[in-house]
């Protein structure tokens, strides 16, 4: 017998609160985070714990986050970063994924094996030549390094997400282009790209996103205060031994802030990029 | 795969129809045009394809290299290093220490991943269902995707924390402890509790991609099964399981490697301690190469990290072929 329409609403009426509860339970730390930079130094030591801050307390905002002048050099850095390497992975991504999909040339195997292939490579394992490459080259402690090292997380996911989405656009688009007088390139920045705005939006975000969290890059590339991104920025100041929670949660929810922003603001995208086997 | 390989043949028979016409007008200026048309497609791979060859093709190259000379601090940069043949292997492999943080990787990267996934599978099953608020609670685990690992691993940090982290006052609360027990500082609990974090930070990647598995069943074969009576457990048993498989495989090996390679949140947590209780290879490398510049032997320890990474991708790149060939 099927179930009468009120037990299936009032189901699902359940559903609703446990399917909150359970990302309540998930996203506590972060709660505990933010409002643990907010509190008062004995709130933060107190046991049982307060869940919910009693007192309000910014010092740990004003003197340990702000009281600093590095901590905004480090953000200033991070966004220079992770804004690069968004960049230079959709200039380097979109034609090379337009032409795979839809141009004739000869060794598509071989770029697409090699875009799967370094899927995988560790940043770890990229650090050590890469210290040496850039060493000689004078790339170390320069936004160009960084910003060159951290593509290298993105491009090959780039470029194996951007593929299909060039290839589900009928190519009518680009010859009705050529036919108006464009070139194949003058028809694929201005018929094909904004054709393909949702793939590359994905790209994009998840690109910013790697470049801001990077921290193996950050630790081997930028050893000069002066260039550190948040990531090697809070562990410098917050490292193994510290005690400051209050310091190391106001630091920890600032690094935090821009990609919880761009993440809310693009979560369709993100949820996109995810499921086409996007991780870090 | 198909769609592609037609294209291609399309575009074969539309040369083939023109080709006469083009022989019957032999003009040099139509032939230089030809030319660059045929080139211009490689235009547009050029700076991808440099950038890969220099920054990711090379340096795995150098690192090959490197791990068969003595390569120290002194001769780095000017790359002039003695060839040793496999000593940087005999060396590397042979110490306890990398036997130790080869185990710990292992254990690490299989636990984390086999609870991950069983979390993820059961919130995919909860969320799947149609109840007010399902997307716009289910899209909020990204978040922990979103950040960077060196944040929540500082929160984990704090949470774990032996004097006054959150996990202890639950734990003595729930009567499970009670001395305090600094989770990440003790030798025992040191590597499940970096599980425990890994668990975090992979439930949204494994519970976003089988959500999206669970949405490509068709809704009609569960209702046919339900009108033939069969319950939801076999339900789940006879249509869910074997459709998911493929995702489910895919998500596992992604995850794998991911885990596997994870530097970030060991580095933060514990940088392997205390005393290598939580090392892993990806530390061990990091501290072989940076910390005691023994370059040669750290690069052999990433071509091992490298060799267990590409069997996995080329058992992820098997996996999608399955189910490329399962679509068709």
């Amino acid at each position: 017998m099927p179930p009468s329409s009120r037990t299936v609403r009032r189901s699902a009426r359940w559903s609703t609160v446990v399917g909150i509860g359970l990302v309540a339970v998930y996203l506590f730390p972060i709660y505990w985070m933010v409002t643990a930079s907010v509190k008062t130094q004995p709130a933060i030591r107190a046991v049982p714990p307060q869940i919910v801050p009693i007192d309000i307390d910014l010092s740990s905002w004003v003197d340990r986050v702000f009281g600093d002048p590095r901590v905004l050099r480090y953000i200033f850095n991070s966004f220079v970063v992770a804004t690069g390497t968004m960049l230079l992975t959709l200039a380097l991504a979109a034609p090379a994924a337009y032409a795979l999909a839809k141009l004739r040339l000869r060794g598509k195997s071989l770029l697409m094996t090699l875009s799967l292939s370094s899927l995988m490579f560790p940043a770890i394992m990229l650090a050590t030549p890469l210290f040496v490459i850039f060493g000689r080259l004078g790339l170390t402690d320069s936004y160009i390094g960084l910003i060159l090292a951290d593509t290298t997380l993105a491009l090959p996911y780039a470029i194996v997400l951007l593929r299909p989405t060039f290839a589900r656009i009928p190519k009518e688009f680009s010859e009705a282009a050529r036919i108006d007088g464009c070139s194949e390139f003058g028809a694929f920045l201005r018929v094909i790209v904004p054709l393909a705005r949702p793939g590359l939006a994905t790209v994009a975000v998840l690109a910013f996103l790697w470049g801001w969290g990077d921290l193996v890059f950050a630790l081997t590339l930028a050893t000069e205060d002066s260039m550190r991104p948040v990531t090697t920025g809070l562990w410098g100041f917050f490292g193994a031994n510290t005690s400051d929670w209050g310091g190391a949660m106001a630091f920890s929810t600032l690094a935090m802030l821009p990609p919880l922003i761009v993440f809310l603001w693009s979560q369709r995208l993100v949820v996109a990029g995810v499921t086409a086997g996007g991780i870090k | 795969m198909k769609p592609e390989t037609t294209f291609v043949k399309h575009d074969a028979s539309f040369e083939k129809g023109t080709a006469p016409t083009r022989a019957a007008v032999p003009s040099p200026k139509r032939r230089g045009a030809a030319a660059r048309r045929a080139l211009t497609p490689y235009l547009f791979v050029l700076p991808a394809l440099v950038y890969m060859a220099g920054l990711l093709a090379y340096p795995m190259v150098l690192n090959v290299l490197t791990s068969f000379k003595d390569v120290t601090a002194v001769n780095l940069l000017s790359g002039d290093g003695q060839w040793v043949g496999l000593e940087n292997y005999r060396q590397a492999l042979g110490d306890s220490q990398f036997v130790d943080a080869a185990v710990h990787s292992v254990v690490y990267a299989l636990a984390a991943v086999a609870l991950q996934l069983l979390i993820g599978l059961a919130l995919a099953l909860f969320y799947v269902r149609s109840f007010p608020g399902a997307t716009a609670t289910r899209s909020l685990y990204l978040i922990g995707y979103a950040i960077p690992i060196v944040v929540s691993a500082e929160v984990f940090r704090w949470l774990l924390d032996g004097r006054t982290g959150f996990v202890n006052w639950v734990f003595s609360l729930l009567g499970l402890q009670h001395e305090p027990v600094y989770w990440l500082a003790d030798r025992t609990w040191a590597l499940p509790a970096i599980i425990g974090i890994q668990v975090w930070l992979g439930i949204p990647f494994a519970m976003v991609t089988l959500l999206a598995g669970l949405t490509a069943i068709p809704h009609s074969l569960h209702e046919a099964a339900q009108i033939d009576g069969a319950t939801g457990w076999r339900r789940f048993r006879h249509i869910t399981v074997p459709l998911l498989r493929p995702t489910f495989l895919a998500a596992a090996i992604l995850s794998l490697i991911f885990t596997f390679k994870n530097f970030d949140l060991i580095w933060i947590a514990t940088q392997g301690g205390p005393a290598n209780a939580s090392e892993v290879l990806p530390t061990l490398a990091y501290k072989l190469v940076f910390l005691q510049f023994l370059f040669g032997k750290g690069a052999a320890v990433l071509n091992v990290i490298f060799l267990v990474l590409l069997v996995l991708s080329l058992l992820y790149l098997a996996a999608l072929r399955r189910e490329e060939d399962h679509a068709a």
